[in-house]
C-alpha cells in the first residue's frame, strides 16, 4: 500500500515588498516526484534553503501546491474537506522544541490533538500512558512542560502524535536544538518506533550524521532530488553531495580517504567497528 | 602571560534557597593570551553560567577573576570597559539584532565603546569586510538567512576589538559547511589577530581539531582542564563528565586494542588519517 | 536578573487546594478579594488571615517560595505606605518639621499593607496551586453560559492559557537578550527618562520578532495537530465537582457571611 505520492510538486512563495504587493516568486520546490511506502525511515537532506522544511509542511497541507500532487493515502491535500483526515494520518514534529508544546503539563498537551479529534477521555488516558511508554519517557507525565530537557521536549511532541494515532511521523530538524547525547538517545527511540511499530518516518535534517539510522536518503538541493538511495550508497558519492553542499560524515570520511590510499575498505562504514576492518 | 584567571568562583542562581546546589562550585583555571579554549560538559553541567561570569554579567559570590592581574571584583575595575574586551557572542543570533540595517546594528557596540559615529561605521565596515559579508551592510537583520545572522551577530561583537571572543555554542543548528567555514574563521582571527578564544561546544572532534586547551565541566565543577588529547582519550574524565567519546579517540583506542601502535598526541583528522595510512 | 520572578507560577504538589476544581478556587480567591475590601475592622481580619494561613498550610507548597512573589511588589507597597502615613490628616501622633504622622495615617497604611500583601499572596496561592490550563478550563466552564451571547468562551480559554504558558519562556528570552545586549555595551538602568525609553529598543524588538516567530510556529504545529477553531473539543480531564468542593463552596459561605457579620460588631475600645 502505497503511503505517501508526491507528483510533479512545484510550490512558489511571493516576494513581497512593503505595501504588501507580490514583487517576485521565490521557487522553493521545483518539481519533485517522490513516493514512500508503509514502514519506510527515509532522510530528507539537505543545506539550508533548500526546500526541505517546505517539502514537509507540504506533506500535511500546511503549504499547498502550486502545481502538482501531495496524496497521502489516496487524500489529496488540494482537496479542503480531507485536510483534517490527511492531519490525523501524517503527525508532525518540529525544529523548536518549545514553539510546538501547547500546554502546561506533558499529559495535557500529548490530549491536545486527540482533544481535537474529539476523543473520548478514557480513552485518551489510556493512549497517552501507550504513547509515554513507547518512547520511556512514562515519569514525565505530570511535569511541567517549559522544565524539560529539548530532547524531552521532542519526545513529548513525538507521544502527542502517537496517541493520535498517525502511522506516519513528519520529524522536521527535530535535533538540531537538542545536544549530542539527547540527540542519539531521540533517534534511537524514532528508529525504534519504525521497527517495532510499523511507523513511517519521514526525518529532515542537515546534519549528514544521521542518515545512518534512515533505509533511505533522498537529497534535496535548489528544491530539486538531486540524489535517492540508500545510506551505503549516497556516502559512496561524495562530490555529488559536495555540490548539494553536504559534507562526508566523519567515518565515512576517512573510510574514503584511506581507501583512496589503497587500504582495503569501501568508503561506506559508518562505524568505528567496521572501519577498523582493515586492521585485520 | 595569563590574560585571564579564575579563582575558586561560586554561583548559585537561587540565593535565598539554602538547599539549591551551586551553579558553579569552586570553579579555578587560567588562560593565556592566544589560548583556543573548549569548555565542554554535558546540558546543565554550567557552562553557560560560567562563560557569564568572566564578562562580568554575573557576579560570583566567592573567589575573583582577574582579567590582565586585575580583579574584576574591585571597586574601581569598569566593568562596561570589560565587556568591550571580553566579547560574548550568545547561541542565537535573534537575540543581538535589533537595527534597521546590518550596518547600522553592527556599530552599535563602537559606538557604545565610544568611537564617533563616521569611525565606528567605518570600523563596521571593515568588520563586515574581514567576515565577507559586506554585501549584506544595507540589508534588514532579519530577512538574513541563519548563517548570516550568526556573521552579523559576531560582527556587532568583533567591532568592539575584543582581545578575548567567547562563543556560546557557535555550531549549534549550523550545516556542516557553514560549521567549518565558522572554525575556519576564528581559527585565522586567532592566528592573525592573536584573539584569544573561548567557546562552548558539544561537538568533540572539532574540539580535537581546532582547540589547544579544554576544560571539562560537570555538575558545576571542574572535572580536568588539559590539552584535548589529554582529556578526550582519558576514559575516567569523560565517563566522570558524561561524555561520550569523539570519533578519534574511539578510532584510537580500537587501533590500541588491534595492537598496532598510534601517536596519542596526534589525533587531528588529517593527522590521524596519517597514522593509519603508516600503521605498521 | 528577572530570572527570579516566581509569581504565578504553577508549583507541582500533592495537596487538598491543587485537587480542588478551578472553579472553586477562582470563587474562593473572589469571595478571598471581596473580603479583603469589605473588611472594617480588626475581627475581620482576624478571619480573613486564618482563612489565608489555612490556605497556605493546607496547599503545602513552601511559605518562602509563596512570598518570594512579593519582591516584586515592594515598592508599590512603600509608595502607598509612604503617602497614607504622611499625607493623612488627623491626630498627630509624631511631627518632624512640616512632616507629620497621623494615628489615623498609621492606622489606613496598615490595613492598606494587608490588604496589598494578602491580595497578592491570596492570588498567588491560586496560581501556585492551579495548571493554566486547569485555571483556563475553570473560566471557560464557569463562564460557559456566555456562549448563548456569542462570545468564543472555549477561544478565548485555550488563548489565555498559551499565553500562560509562555510567560516563563518570554521572562527567560528577556533575561538571554539582556544578557546579549549588555555585553555589548547596552546599559538600561542608565540615564534619564527619554534616554531610558531608548536604551529598551535592543530589548524590545528582538523580543517582538522572537514573539511573532513562536507564534508562527505555534499556529502550524496547532494546526498539524488538527485543531480548527469551528471544530467542537473533548476534554482530558472533564470538570466534575466532588464532595470536597461542595464542602468547599459551605466553607465559603460561611466565611463569607461571618465577615459580613463583623461589620455590625461595634467595639471602640480595641481599634487596633
Amino acid at each position: 500500500m502505497q503511503n505517501i505520492e508526491i507528483k510533479n510538486l512545484i510550490v512558489n512563495f511571493d516576494i513581497l515588498n512593503s505595501e504588501n504587493n507580490v514583487v517576485s516568486k521565490k521557487r522553493a520546490i521545483d518539481g519533485v516526484n517522490l513516493s514512500i511506502n508503509e514502514g519506510e525511515f527515509v532522510c530528507i537532506l539537505g543545506r539550508n534553503g533548500s526546500g526541505k522544511s517546505t517539502l514537509a509542511k507540504c506533506l500535511n497541507a500546511l503549504v499547498l501546491p502550486s502545481e502538482g500532487d501531495v496524496i497521502i493515502n489516496g487524500m489529496n491535500t488540494k482537496d479542503e474537506t480531507k485536510t483534517l483526515d490527511i492531519r490525523k494520518n501524517i503527525g508532525m514534529a518540529f525544529q523548536n522544541p518549545d514553539n510546538q508544546i501547547v500546554a502546561s503539563i506533558v499529559e495535557e498537551d500529548i490530549a491536545f490533538g486527540m482533544e481535537n479529534l474529539c476523543i473520548d477521555s478514557e480513552t485518551m488516558d489510556k493512549r497517552i500512558d501507550e504513547a509515554l511508554d513507547s518512547l520511556g519517557i512514562k515519569e514525565l507525565r505530570f511535569s511541567v512542560t517549559s522544565k524539560l530537557s529539548g530532547g524531552q521536549k521532542q519526545k513529548v511532541s513525538i507521544a502527542g502524535i502517537l496517541a493520535m494515532k498517525s502511522k506516519i511521523i513528519v520529524l522536521d530538524e527535530p535535533t538540531s536544538m537538542i545536544d549530542k547525547n539527547g540527540r542519539k538517545d531521540l533517534l534511537d527511540r524514532v528508529k525504534k518506533l519504525n521497527k517495532e511499530d510499523n511507523i513511517t518516518i519521514i526525518l529532515i535534517s542537515h546534519y549528514i550524521d544521521e542518515i545512518s539510522y534512515a533505509d533511505r536518503v533522498v537529497v534535496l538541493d535548489k528544491g530539486k532530488i538531486v540524489m535517492d538511495n540508500t545510506p551505503r550508497e549516497i556516502v559512496l558519492h561524495k562530490s555529488e553531495l559536495e555540490n548539494a553542499g553536504i559534507t562526508l560524515p566523519y567515518i565515512p570520511n576517512l573510510a574514503t580517504r584511506l581507501k583512496e590510499h589503497g587500504k582495503n575498505l569501501k568508503g561506506n562504514e559508518f562505524t568505528v567497528g567496521e572501519l577498523c576492518q582493515f586492521l585485520k | 602571560m595569563s590574560i585571564l584567571e579564575v579563582k575558586n568562583i561560586k554561583y548559585k542562581y537561587n540565593k535565598f534557597d539554602e538547599s539549591s546546589k551551586y551553579a558553579l562550585d569552586d570553579i579555578s583555571f587560567s588562560i593565556d593570551e592566544k589560548d583556543f579554549v573548549a569548555i565542554i560538559g554535558e546540558s546543565g553541567s554550567g557552562k553557560s553560567t560560567l562563560i557569564s561570569h568572566l564578562n562580568g554579567l554575573y557576579k560570583a559570590y566567592s573567589g575573583e577573576i582577574l582579567f590582565k592581574g586585575v580583579n574584576i571584583y574591585s571597586n574601581d575595575f569598569n566593568l562596561t570597559d570589560l565587556r568591550f574586551k571580553c566579547g560574548i557572542v550568545f547561541q542565537y543570533p535573534e537575540y543581538q539584532l535589533f537595527s534597521e540595517t546590518v550596518i547600522d546594528d553592527v556599530a552599535f557596540g563602537a559606538m557604545k565603546k565610544g568611537l564617533s559615529k563616521d569611525e565606528a561605521y567605518k570600523k563596521s565596515v571593515e568588520v563586515l569586510k574581514l567576515l565577507g559579508i559586506e554585501h549584506l551592510k544595507d540589508e534588514a537583520p532579519f530577512n538574513l538567512s541563519g548563517g548570516e545572522k550568526r556573521k552579523v551577530a559576531f560582527a556587532g561583537v568583533f567591532v568592539m576589538d575584543p582581545d578575548i571572543l567567547i562563543f556560546d555554542e557557535p555550531d549549534a543548528g549550523l550545516d556542516p559547511v557553514s560549521k567549518d567555514q565558522f572554525y575556519e574563521l576564528i581559527k585565522s582571527l586567532n592566528n592573525k589577530f592573536g584573539t584569544t578564544i573561548i567557546y562552548i561546544t558539544h561537538n568533540l572532534d572539532d574540539v580535537i581539531e581546532y582547540a589547544n586547551k579544554v576544560i571539562v565541566l560537570n555538575e558545576g565543577k571542574i572535572v580536568k582542564t588539559g590539552k584535548p588529547f589529554e582529556i578526550l582519550t582519558d576514559k575516567e574524565v569523560m565517563t566522570k563528565a558524561n561524555l561520550e567519546m569523539p570519533y578519534a579517540v574511539s578510532i584510537y583506542y580500537e587501533v590500541l586494542k588491534k595492537g598496532y601502535e598510534i601517536d596519542k598526541t596526534k589525533l587531528k583528522f588529517d593527522e590521524l588519517l596519517n597514522s593509519l595510512i603508516n600503521l605498521k | 536578573m528577572i530570572k527570579d520572578i516566581t509569581f504565578g507560577q504553577y508549583y507541582k504538589k500533592d495537596s487538598v487546594i491543587h485537587s480542588l476544581d478551578p472553579r472553586v478556587k477562582l470563587v474562593a480567591t473572589l469571595v478571598f478579594l471581596v473580603s479583603l475590601f469589605i473588611s472594617t475592622n480588626i475581627f475581620a481580619y482576624i478571619l480573613a488571615t486564618v482563612f489565608l494561613v489555612s490556605a497556605i498550610v493546607l496547599c503545602k507548597v513552601p511559605f518562602s517560595f509563596i512570598i518570594s512573589g512579593l519582591k516584586s511588589l515592594l515598592i508599590l507597597l512603600l509608595i502607598s505606605i509612604v503617602f497614607n502615613i504622611f499625607l493623612t490628616p488627623g491626630e498627630k501622633v509624631f511631627v518632624l518639621g512640616p512632616i507629620s504622622v497621623t494615628r489615623e495615617g498609621i492606622i489606613i497604611a496598615a490595613k492598606m499593607a494587608i490588604r496589598l500583601i494578602y491580595l497578592v499572596i491570596g492570588s498567588s496561592i491560586l496560581t501556585l496551586t492551579t495548571t493554566p490550563s486547569k485555571l483556563t478550563d475553570g473560566l471557560e466552564k464557569g463562564l460557559g453560559f456566555l456562549n448563548i451571547f456569542k462570545v468564543p468562551v472555549a477561544e478565548i480559554a485555550l488563548m489565555m492559557s498559551i499565553a500562560l504558558r509562555f510567560i516563563p519562556i518570554l521572562i527567560e528570552e528577556v533575561d538571554k537578550i539582556m544578557k546579549a545586549q549588555t555585553s555589548r555595551g547596552a546599559d538600561f538602568d542608565k540615564g534619564n527618562l527619554v534616554e531610558k525609553a531608548k536604551s529598551l529598543v535592543p530589548l524590545l524588538v528582538p523580543l517582538f520578532v522572537s514573539a511573532f516567530r513562536r507564534a508562527n510556529d505555534l499556529a502550524y504545529a496547532m494546526e498539524s495537530r488538527c485543531y480548527s477553531s469551528s471544530v467542537h473539543r473533548t476534554k482530558l480531564r472533564p470538570l466534575t465537582y466532588k464532595r470536597i468542593d461542595y464542602i468547599t463552596y459551605l466553607i465559603l459561605l460561611v466565611f463569607i457571611v461571618l465577615i459580613f457579620i463583623t461589620r455590625y460588631i461595634k467595639i471602640d475600645m480595641i481599634v487596633l
